[in-house]
Protein backbone atom coordinates (compact mmCIF):
# COMPACT_ATOMS: atom_id res chain seq x y z
CA UNK A 1 0.00 0.00 0.00
CA UNK A 2 1.20 3.98 -1.06
CA UNK A 3 2.89 5.41 2.57
CA UNK A 4 0.09 8.14 1.81
CA UNK A 5 -2.86 5.62 2.56
CA UNK A 6 -0.86 4.37 5.77
CA UNK A 7 -1.04 8.37 6.50
CA UNK A 8 -4.41 8.61 6.04
CA UNK A 9 -5.04 6.11 8.08
CA UNK A 10 -3.01 7.04 11.12
CA UNK A 11 -4.54 10.74 10.90
CA UNK A 12 -8.09 9.09 10.42
CA UNK A 13 -7.78 6.89 14.24
CA UNK A 14 -5.93 10.06 15.57
CA UNK A 15 -9.07 12.19 14.76
CA UNK A 16 -11.87 9.16 15.73
CA UNK A 17 -9.48 9.52 19.24
CA UNK A 18 -10.79 12.92 19.13
CA UNK A 19 -14.15 12.28 17.21
CA UNK A 20 -15.24 9.70 19.12
CA UNK A 21 -15.49 10.59 22.67
CA UNK A 22 -16.45 14.57 22.36
CA UNK A 23 -18.85 13.51 19.81
CA UNK A 24 -20.60 11.17 22.27
CA UNK A 25 -20.70 14.15 24.75
CA UNK A 26 -22.80 15.79 22.12
CA UNK A 27 -25.34 13.41 21.98
CA UNK A 28 -25.35 12.87 25.46
CA UNK A 29 -25.65 16.76 25.73
CA UNK A 30 -28.10 17.25 21.94
CA UNK A 31 -25.52 19.50 21.04
CA UNK A 32 -25.91 17.45 17.34
CA UNK A 33 -26.62 21.04 15.68
CA UNK A 34 -23.40 22.93 17.63
CA UNK A 35 -21.21 21.09 15.78
CA UNK A 36 -22.89 21.40 12.39
CA UNK A 37 -23.21 25.39 13.26
CA UNK A 38 -19.33 25.04 14.02
CA UNK A 39 -18.91 23.04 10.47
CA UNK A 40 -20.39 26.08 8.54
CA UNK A 41 -18.69 28.86 10.90
CA UNK A 42 -15.00 27.52 9.10
CA UNK A 43 -15.99 28.87 5.91
CA UNK A 44 -15.75 32.67 7.76
CA UNK A 45 -12.41 31.61 9.65
CA UNK A 46 -11.03 30.47 5.34
CA UNK A 47 -11.60 33.90 4.42
CA UNK A 48 -10.57 35.48 7.36
CA UNK A 49 -7.25 33.45 7.53
CA UNK A 50 -7.06 34.60 3.41
CA UNK A 51 -7.61 38.00 4.35
CA UNK A 52 -5.36 38.57 7.05
CA UNK A 53 -2.87 36.17 6.01
CA UNK A 54 -2.06 34.72 8.77
CA UNK A 55 -2.38 30.72 8.84
CA UNK A 56 -5.56 29.21 7.98
CA UNK A 57 -5.67 26.84 10.59
CA UNK A 58 -5.13 29.46 13.45
CA UNK A 59 -7.85 31.27 11.95
CA UNK A 60 -10.30 28.74 11.61
CA UNK A 61 -9.68 28.29 15.24
CA UNK A 62 -10.25 31.62 16.48
CA UNK A 63 -13.62 31.61 14.41
CA UNK A 64 -14.43 28.63 15.89
CA UNK A 65 -13.56 29.09 19.27
CA UNK A 66 -15.67 32.52 19.02
CA UNK A 67 -18.79 31.15 18.00
CA UNK A 68 -18.33 28.28 20.38
CA UNK A 69 -17.99 30.59 23.63
CA UNK A 70 -20.63 32.45 22.39
CA UNK A 71 -23.34 29.63 21.86
CA UNK A 72 -22.26 28.63 25.49
CA UNK A 73 -22.70 32.19 26.61
CA UNK A 74 -25.77 32.41 24.90
CA UNK A 75 -27.11 28.82 26.55
CA UNK A 76 -26.16 29.71 30.32
CA UNK A 77 -27.55 33.35 29.75
CA UNK A 78 -30.95 31.95 28.43
CA UNK A 79 -31.61 35.23 27.18
CA UNK A 80 -31.83 34.38 23.16
CA UNK A 81 -33.03 30.64 22.69
CA UNK A 82 -29.59 28.48 22.03
CA UNK A 83 -30.71 27.15 18.50
CA UNK A 84 -32.15 29.76 17.17
CA UNK A 85 -28.39 31.69 17.83
CA UNK A 86 -26.52 28.28 16.28
CA UNK A 87 -29.15 28.24 13.21
CA UNK A 88 -28.38 32.52 13.21
CA UNK A 89 -24.78 31.96 13.46
CA UNK A 90 -24.19 28.94 10.97
CA UNK A 91 -25.88 30.47 8.33
CA UNK A 92 -24.37 34.25 8.90
CA UNK A 93 -21.01 32.98 9.13
CA UNK A 94 -21.36 30.80 6.10
CA UNK A 95 -22.47 33.42 4.30
CA UNK A 96 -20.24 35.70 5.51
CA UNK A 97 -17.18 33.64 4.61
CA UNK A 98 -18.48 33.31 0.69
CA UNK A 99 -18.45 37.35 0.43
CA UNK A 100 -14.62 37.61 2.51
CA UNK A 101 -13.87 35.11 -0.38
CA UNK A 102 -15.42 36.68 -3.16
CA UNK A 103 -13.97 40.14 -1.91
CA UNK A 104 -10.03 38.64 -2.51
CA UNK A 105 -9.86 38.30 -5.74
CA UNK A 106 -6.45 36.70 -5.43
CA UNK A 107 -7.68 34.25 -3.25
CA UNK A 108 -8.40 31.10 -4.71
CA UNK A 109 -10.18 28.83 -2.66
CA UNK A 110 -11.32 25.32 -3.44
CA UNK A 111 -14.65 24.84 -1.85
CA UNK A 112 -14.78 21.53 -2.74
CA UNK A 113 -11.77 20.78 -0.71
CA UNK A 114 -13.63 23.05 2.14
CA UNK A 115 -16.30 20.41 2.27
CA UNK A 116 -14.73 17.42 1.74
CA UNK A 117 -11.03 17.94 2.78
CA UNK A 118 -8.13 15.87 1.06
CA UNK A 119 -7.40 13.17 3.63
CA UNK A 120 -4.99 11.11 0.95
CA UNK A 121 -3.07 14.43 1.16
CA UNK A 122 -2.00 14.06 4.93
CA UNK A 123 1.61 15.22 5.77
CA UNK A 124 3.63 14.16 8.93
CA UNK A 125 3.13 18.32 10.33
CA UNK A 126 -0.48 16.61 10.29
CA UNK A 127 -0.32 13.92 11.65
CA UNK A 128 1.75 14.91 14.80
CA UNK A 129 -0.56 18.12 14.95
CA UNK A 130 -3.14 15.47 15.50
CA UNK A 131 -1.19 13.16 17.72
CA UNK A 132 -0.82 16.46 20.08
CA UNK A 133 -4.62 17.54 19.66
CA UNK A 134 -5.54 13.89 20.38
CA UNK A 135 -3.30 13.60 23.60
CA UNK A 136 -5.00 17.47 25.09
CA UNK A 137 -8.44 16.22 24.13
CA UNK A 138 -8.29 12.95 25.87
CA UNK A 139 -6.62 13.90 29.09
CA UNK A 140 -9.15 16.81 29.60
CA UNK A 141 -12.07 14.16 29.16
CA UNK A 142 -10.03 12.12 31.49
CA UNK A 143 -9.67 15.25 34.14
CA UNK A 144 -13.65 16.19 33.80
CA UNK A 145 -14.72 13.15 33.56
CA UNK A 146 -16.60 12.68 36.41
CA UNK A 147 -18.41 16.20 36.14
CA UNK A 148 -18.83 16.10 32.64
CA UNK A 149 -21.13 13.05 32.41
CA UNK A 150 -22.92 14.28 35.94
CA UNK A 151 -23.31 17.05 33.92
CA UNK A 152 -24.61 14.99 31.33
CA UNK A 153 -26.81 13.66 33.78
CA UNK A 154 -28.26 16.48 35.41
CA UNK A 155 -26.68 20.00 35.97
CA UNK A 156 -27.73 20.43 39.02
CA UNK A 157 -26.32 17.23 40.93
CA UNK A 158 -23.26 17.85 39.07
CA UNK A 159 -23.12 21.19 40.71
CA UNK A 160 -24.44 20.12 44.31
CA UNK A 161 -21.65 17.76 43.51
CA UNK A 162 -19.14 21.16 43.31
CA UNK A 163 -18.90 20.38 39.60
CA UNK A 164 -18.35 23.63 37.97
CA UNK A 165 -20.88 23.53 35.40
CA UNK A 166 -20.38 26.76 33.34
CA UNK A 167 -16.36 25.89 33.00
CA UNK A 168 -17.25 22.17 32.09
CA UNK A 169 -19.87 23.55 29.33
CA UNK A 170 -16.92 26.15 28.24
CA UNK A 171 -14.61 22.75 27.88
CA UNK A 172 -16.69 20.68 25.60
CA UNK A 173 -17.59 23.79 23.60
CA UNK A 174 -13.92 24.72 23.07
CA UNK A 175 -13.10 20.53 22.69
CA UNK A 176 -15.52 20.79 19.90
CA UNK A 177 -13.90 23.93 18.54
CA UNK A 178 -10.39 22.46 18.55
CA UNK A 179 -11.84 19.23 17.21
CA UNK A 180 -13.52 21.23 13.71
CA UNK A 181 -10.74 23.56 13.58
CA UNK A 182 -7.90 21.17 13.15
CA UNK A 183 -9.86 18.52 11.07
CA UNK A 184 -11.88 20.94 8.53
CA UNK A 185 -8.88 21.13 6.55
CA UNK A 186 -7.96 17.72 6.63
CA UNK A 187 -10.90 15.93 6.22
CA UNK A 188 -13.71 18.19 5.50
CA UNK A 189 -16.46 20.05 7.09
CA UNK A 190 -18.79 17.27 6.18
CA UNK A 191 -16.67 14.37 7.20
CA UNK A 192 -15.98 16.41 10.29
CA UNK A 193 -19.27 16.39 11.28
CA UNK A 194 -20.25 13.08 10.47
CA UNK A 195 -17.49 11.85 12.34
CA UNK A 196 -18.66 13.41 15.28
CA UNK A 197 -22.08 12.12 15.45
CA UNK A 198 -22.78 9.29 13.33
CA UNK A 199 -20.55 6.82 15.20
CA UNK A 200 -21.47 7.73 18.63
CA UNK A 201 -25.40 7.21 17.08
CA UNK A 202 -24.42 3.57 15.81
CA UNK A 203 -22.56 2.56 19.17
CA UNK A 204 -25.31 3.37 21.68
CA UNK A 205 -27.35 1.22 20.25
CA UNK A 206 -24.39 -1.42 21.56
CA UNK A 207 -23.28 0.27 24.60
CA UNK A 208 -23.99 -0.24 28.23
CA UNK A 209 -22.13 1.99 29.65
CA UNK A 210 -20.71 5.55 28.55
CA UNK A 211 -17.02 4.42 28.09
CA UNK A 212 -18.48 1.39 25.87
CA UNK A 213 -20.17 4.01 23.60
CA UNK A 214 -17.28 5.85 23.58
CA UNK A 215 -14.97 2.70 22.36
CA UNK A 216 -17.44 1.56 19.86
CA UNK A 217 -17.34 5.03 18.12
CA UNK A 218 -13.63 4.66 18.22
CA UNK A 219 -13.96 1.16 16.08
CA UNK A 220 -17.19 2.42 14.47
CA UNK A 221 -15.24 5.82 12.45
CA UNK A 222 -11.94 3.91 12.02
CA UNK A 223 -13.62 0.76 10.36
CA UNK A 224 -15.70 3.32 8.20
CA UNK A 225 -12.53 5.42 7.35
CA UNK A 226 -10.96 1.99 6.07
CA UNK A 227 -13.79 0.74 4.38
CA UNK A 228 -14.36 4.40 2.97
CA UNK A 229 -10.50 4.65 1.62
CA UNK A 230 -10.66 1.55 0.60
CA UNK A 231 -13.55 2.15 -1.90
CA UNK A 232 -12.08 5.22 -2.98
CA UNK A 233 -9.12 3.76 -3.77
CA UNK A 234 -11.04 0.45 -5.99
CA UNK A 235 -13.55 2.44 -7.30
CA UNK A 236 -12.02 6.43 -8.14
CA UNK A 237 -14.49 7.70 -5.43
CA UNK A 238 -13.97 10.87 -3.74
CA UNK A 239 -12.35 9.72 -0.03
CA UNK A 240 -14.94 11.79 2.33
CA UNK A 241 -18.38 11.34 0.64
CA UNK A 242 -16.96 7.28 0.43
CA UNK A 243 -16.77 7.42 4.30
CA UNK A 244 -19.75 9.52 5.33
CA UNK A 245 -21.91 7.00 2.93
CA UNK A 246 -20.42 4.12 4.62
CA UNK A 247 -21.27 5.65 8.12
CA UNK A 248 -24.48 6.14 6.85
CA UNK A 249 -25.07 2.76 6.06
CA UNK A 250 -23.57 0.96 9.11
CA UNK A 251 -26.45 3.69 11.04
CA UNK A 252 -29.27 1.94 8.81
CA UNK A 253 -27.94 -1.66 9.31
CA UNK A 254 -27.36 -0.75 13.22
CA UNK A 255 -31.19 0.28 13.44
CA UNK A 256 -32.40 -2.95 11.23
CA UNK A 257 -30.45 -5.18 12.81
CA UNK A 258 -31.50 -3.32 16.62
CA UNK A 259 -34.91 -2.97 15.91
CA UNK A 260 -35.11 0.27 18.03
CA UNK A 261 -36.88 3.17 17.17
CA UNK A 262 -35.06 5.58 19.12
CA UNK A 263 -32.21 8.11 17.34
CA UNK B 1 -41.17 22.64 67.67
CA UNK B 2 -38.50 25.73 69.46
CA UNK B 3 -35.20 25.46 66.98
CA UNK B 4 -33.59 27.71 69.19
CA UNK B 5 -31.11 25.58 70.72
CA UNK B 6 -30.45 23.41 67.62
CA UNK B 7 -27.86 24.41 65.07
CA UNK B 8 -28.70 26.42 61.64
CA UNK B 9 -27.61 24.77 58.60
CA UNK B 10 -28.77 27.34 55.93
CA UNK B 11 -29.84 30.93 56.79
CA UNK B 12 -31.49 32.98 54.19
CA UNK B 13 -32.23 36.76 54.90
CA UNK B 14 -33.73 39.28 52.82
CA UNK B 15 -34.00 36.79 49.46
CA UNK B 16 -36.15 38.64 46.44
CA UNK B 17 -36.23 36.76 43.11
CA UNK B 18 -37.79 37.83 40.15
CA UNK B 19 -38.32 35.39 36.84
CA UNK B 20 -38.21 37.44 33.49
CA UNK B 21 -38.32 40.82 35.72
CA UNK B 22 -41.59 39.59 37.19
CA UNK B 23 -40.88 39.51 41.03
CA UNK B 24 -41.44 35.97 42.20
CA UNK B 25 -41.26 36.66 46.05
CA UNK B 26 -39.54 39.38 47.38
CA UNK B 27 -37.75 40.08 51.10
CA UNK B 28 -38.42 36.35 52.07
CA UNK B 29 -36.37 35.42 55.62
CA UNK B 30 -35.85 31.00 56.65
CA UNK B 31 -33.31 29.08 59.00
CA UNK B 32 -33.28 25.50 57.96
CA UNK B 33 -32.47 24.13 61.51
CA UNK B 34 -30.25 20.51 62.28
CA UNK B 35 -32.52 17.54 62.80
CA UNK B 36 -35.61 19.39 61.62
CA UNK B 37 -38.23 18.07 59.07
CA UNK B 38 -39.26 21.19 56.83
CA UNK B 39 -41.51 21.30 54.26
CA UNK B 40 -42.40 24.16 51.74
CA UNK B 41 -45.67 24.83 50.28
CA UNK B 42 -46.99 26.75 47.68
CA UNK B 43 -49.42 26.83 45.05
CA UNK B 44 -47.97 26.56 41.21
CA UNK B 45 -45.90 29.45 40.48
CA UNK B 46 -45.57 30.48 43.50
CA UNK B 47 -41.97 30.00 43.54
CA UNK B 48 -41.21 27.24 45.81
CA UNK B 49 -38.55 24.87 43.81
CA UNK B 50 -36.58 28.34 43.24
CA UNK B 51 -36.85 28.83 46.68
CA UNK B 52 -34.83 25.30 47.10
CA UNK B 53 -32.65 26.29 44.61
CA UNK B 54 -31.96 29.34 46.45
CA UNK B 55 -31.23 27.55 49.71
CA UNK B 56 -28.59 25.20 48.10
CA UNK B 57 -26.86 27.83 46.19
CA UNK B 58 -27.60 26.37 42.74
CA UNK B 59 -28.80 30.02 41.60
CA UNK B 60 -27.97 33.06 43.30
CA UNK B 61 -30.37 35.07 44.49
CA UNK B 62 -31.26 38.75 42.92
CA UNK B 63 -30.87 40.34 46.27
CA UNK B 64 -30.32 39.37 49.12
CA UNK B 65 -27.83 36.56 51.35
CA UNK B 66 -27.62 32.90 51.53
CA UNK B 67 -25.16 31.26 53.88
CA UNK B 68 -24.46 27.24 55.42
CA UNK B 69 -23.07 26.02 57.83
CA UNK B 70 -19.30 25.37 57.20
CA UNK B 71 -18.36 21.92 55.75
CA UNK B 72 -22.26 20.97 55.24
CA UNK B 73 -23.02 17.91 53.06
CA UNK B 74 -26.33 18.42 51.09
CA UNK B 75 -27.98 15.26 49.29
CA UNK B 76 -30.31 16.82 46.66
CA UNK B 77 -33.27 14.81 44.76
CA UNK B 78 -33.60 17.23 42.15
CA UNK B 79 -37.62 17.67 40.43
CA UNK B 80 -38.31 14.71 38.48
CA UNK B 81 -37.08 14.39 35.44
CA UNK B 82 -36.36 11.22 32.71
CA UNK B 83 -32.75 10.18 31.99
CA UNK B 84 -32.07 10.97 28.79
CA UNK B 85 -31.66 7.32 26.48
CA UNK B 86 -28.79 8.79 24.65
CA UNK B 87 -26.18 8.22 28.25
CA UNK B 88 -25.97 4.48 28.56
CA UNK B 89 -25.58 4.28 32.17
CA UNK B 90 -26.66 1.21 34.76
CA UNK B 91 -28.60 2.51 38.07
CA UNK B 92 -25.17 0.76 39.60
CA UNK B 93 -22.64 2.61 37.36
CA UNK B 94 -25.00 6.07 38.21
CA UNK B 95 -23.62 5.35 42.03
CA UNK B 96 -20.47 4.27 41.35
CA UNK B 97 -20.08 8.09 39.62
CA UNK B 98 -21.35 9.50 42.39
CA UNK B 99 -19.42 7.72 45.33
CA UNK B 100 -16.95 10.18 46.88
CA UNK B 101 -13.47 9.98 45.43
CA UNK B 102 -11.87 7.92 48.38
CA UNK B 103 -14.68 5.41 49.20
CA UNK B 104 -14.57 1.98 48.30
CA UNK B 105 -16.97 0.40 46.14
CA UNK B 106 -18.35 -1.60 49.21
CA UNK B 107 -20.24 1.88 49.83
CA UNK B 108 -22.00 1.44 46.61
CA UNK B 109 -22.87 -2.39 47.47
CA UNK B 110 -24.32 -1.39 50.97
CA UNK B 111 -26.59 1.61 49.40
CA UNK B 112 -27.85 -1.03 46.83
CA UNK B 113 -28.91 -3.38 49.71
CA UNK B 114 -30.22 -0.92 52.20
CA UNK B 115 -32.10 0.61 49.78
CA UNK B 116 -32.93 -2.64 48.09
CA UNK B 117 -32.08 -1.80 44.11
CA UNK B 118 -30.37 -5.36 43.82
CA UNK B 119 -33.36 -6.03 41.39
CA UNK B 120 -32.64 -3.21 39.12
CA UNK B 121 -28.72 -2.89 39.68
CA UNK B 122 -27.76 -3.78 36.45
CA UNK B 123 -30.59 -2.20 34.34
CA UNK B 124 -30.18 0.85 32.32
CA UNK B 125 -31.83 3.50 34.37
CA UNK B 126 -33.89 5.19 31.20
CA UNK B 127 -35.66 1.84 31.72
CA UNK B 128 -36.03 2.27 35.37
CA UNK B 129 -40.38 2.66 36.44
CA UNK B 130 -40.83 6.05 38.12
CA UNK B 131 -40.37 4.28 41.70
CA UNK B 132 -37.32 2.60 40.89
CA UNK B 133 -35.71 5.30 39.44
CA UNK B 134 -37.13 7.60 42.66
CA UNK B 135 -35.95 5.12 44.74
CA UNK B 136 -32.23 5.50 43.18
CA UNK B 137 -31.88 9.09 43.54
CA UNK B 138 -32.51 8.97 46.68
CA UNK B 139 -29.99 6.49 47.56
CA UNK B 140 -27.41 8.56 45.26
CA UNK B 141 -28.37 11.73 47.43
CA UNK B 142 -27.25 9.75 50.66
CA UNK B 143 -23.89 8.53 49.47
CA UNK B 144 -21.83 10.98 51.10
CA UNK B 145 -23.68 10.78 54.17
CA UNK B 146 -25.72 13.87 54.17
CA UNK B 147 -26.71 16.31 57.00
CA UNK B 148 -29.56 17.48 55.23
CA UNK B 149 -32.11 15.67 52.60
CA UNK B 150 -33.47 18.64 50.13
CA UNK B 151 -36.14 16.96 47.83
CA UNK B 152 -37.77 19.35 45.34
CA UNK B 153 -41.49 17.73 44.90
CA UNK B 154 -40.23 14.03 44.98
CA UNK B 155 -43.61 12.29 44.76
CA UNK B 156 -44.29 13.77 41.44
CA UNK B 157 -46.16 11.72 39.26
CA UNK B 158 -45.63 8.33 41.19
CA UNK B 159 -48.35 6.37 42.32
CA UNK B 160 -50.12 6.05 45.42
CA UNK B 161 -48.77 3.08 47.02
CA UNK B 162 -44.99 4.70 45.89
CA UNK B 163 -45.88 7.79 47.52
CA UNK B 164 -46.47 6.25 50.52
CA UNK B 165 -43.44 4.30 50.59
CA UNK B 166 -41.36 6.86 49.67
CA UNK B 167 -42.58 9.35 52.30
CA UNK B 168 -41.72 6.43 55.11
CA UNK B 169 -37.76 6.01 53.87
CA UNK B 170 -37.57 10.01 54.88
CA UNK B 171 -39.18 9.81 57.46
CA UNK B 172 -37.54 6.86 58.58
CA UNK B 173 -34.00 9.31 57.72
CA UNK B 174 -35.54 11.59 59.63
CA UNK B 175 -36.13 9.62 62.71
CA UNK B 176 -32.38 8.65 62.47
CA UNK B 177 -31.25 12.36 62.70
CA UNK B 178 -31.43 13.41 59.40
CA UNK B 179 -32.56 17.20 58.38
CA UNK B 180 -35.54 16.85 55.40
CA UNK B 181 -35.82 19.93 53.86
CA UNK B 182 -38.54 19.36 51.03
CA UNK B 183 -40.76 21.34 48.75
CA UNK B 184 -44.34 19.61 47.89
CA UNK B 185 -47.42 20.08 46.28
CA UNK B 186 -48.99 17.42 48.71
CA UNK B 187 -50.60 19.15 51.79
CA UNK B 188 -51.91 16.25 53.05
CA UNK B 189 -48.12 15.12 53.39
CA UNK B 190 -46.89 18.25 54.33
CA UNK B 191 -49.62 18.60 57.04
CA UNK B 192 -48.72 14.64 58.12
CA UNK B 193 -44.96 14.23 58.20
CA UNK B 194 -43.21 17.89 58.81
CA UNK B 195 -42.60 19.10 61.94
CA UNK B 196 -42.54 23.40 60.13
CA UNK B 197 -44.22 23.99 57.56
CA UNK B 198 -43.45 27.33 55.39
CA UNK B 199 -46.06 27.97 52.86
CA UNK B 200 -45.40 30.83 49.88
CA UNK B 201 -48.13 32.74 48.62
CA UNK B 202 -47.86 35.71 46.24
CA UNK B 203 -44.65 36.77 46.56
CA UNK B 204 -43.52 36.01 50.23
CA UNK B 205 -43.97 33.54 53.22
CA UNK B 206 -47.87 33.97 54.53
CA UNK B 207 -47.48 32.01 57.64
CA UNK B 208 -45.25 29.23 58.74
CA UNK B 209 -45.30 26.78 61.81
CA UNK B 210 -45.97 23.32 62.84
CA UNK B 211 -48.80 21.57 61.16
CA UNK B 212 -51.26 22.40 63.60
CA UNK B 213 -50.59 25.94 63.58
CA UNK B 214 -50.57 26.16 59.44
CA UNK B 215 -53.93 24.62 59.03
CA UNK B 216 -55.51 27.02 61.85
CA UNK B 217 -53.86 29.46 60.51
CA UNK B 218 -56.30 31.93 58.40
CA UNK B 219 -53.95 33.07 55.86
CA UNK B 220 -53.58 29.57 55.45
CA UNK B 221 -56.88 28.61 54.84
CA UNK B 222 -58.03 31.97 52.77
CA UNK B 223 -54.93 31.19 50.52
CA UNK B 224 -54.66 27.57 50.15
CA UNK B 225 -58.35 26.08 51.12
CA UNK B 226 -60.52 28.67 49.96
CA UNK B 227 -59.11 29.29 46.64
CA UNK B 228 -60.30 25.96 46.15
CA UNK B 229 -63.66 25.88 47.38
CA UNK B 230 -66.03 28.57 46.02
CA UNK B 231 -68.63 27.95 49.84
CA UNK B 232 -65.59 28.78 52.16
CA UNK B 233 -66.24 31.02 54.98
CA UNK B 234 -62.69 32.31 55.27
CA UNK B 235 -63.33 35.49 52.68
Amino acid sequence: MPDFIWLALAGALLITLMSAPVGAFMLWRRMAFVGDALAHTTLLGLGIGLWLQIPIQLSLLLVSVIVAVSITRIHQRNNLSTDTFIAIAAHSSLALGMLVVTLLPEARIDLMGYLFGDLLNLTMQDIWGLLIASLLTLSILYRYWQGLILTCLNAELARLAGHDTQKLNLILALLIALIIALSTKLVGALLITALLITPAAIARRWSQTPIGMIQGAIVISWLAIAIGISLSWHFDLPVSPAIVAVLFAGFIASRALTNQNKL
Amino acid sequence: MNHDHYPVLIQARQIGHSFSQAPLFIDVNLDVFAGEYLTLIGLNGSGKSTLLRILLKLIPPNTGKVSSKEGLHIGYVPQRWHPDYQLPMTAEALLTLSKPKNSTNTLVEQLIDTWQLNSFAKQQIHTLSGGQWQRLLLARALINSPQLLALDEPTQGLDLKSQHDFYQQIAQLHQQGMSILMVSHDLAHAMSYSQRVVALAEGSICCQGTPLEVMNSPIYQQRFICAHTPQCTHH
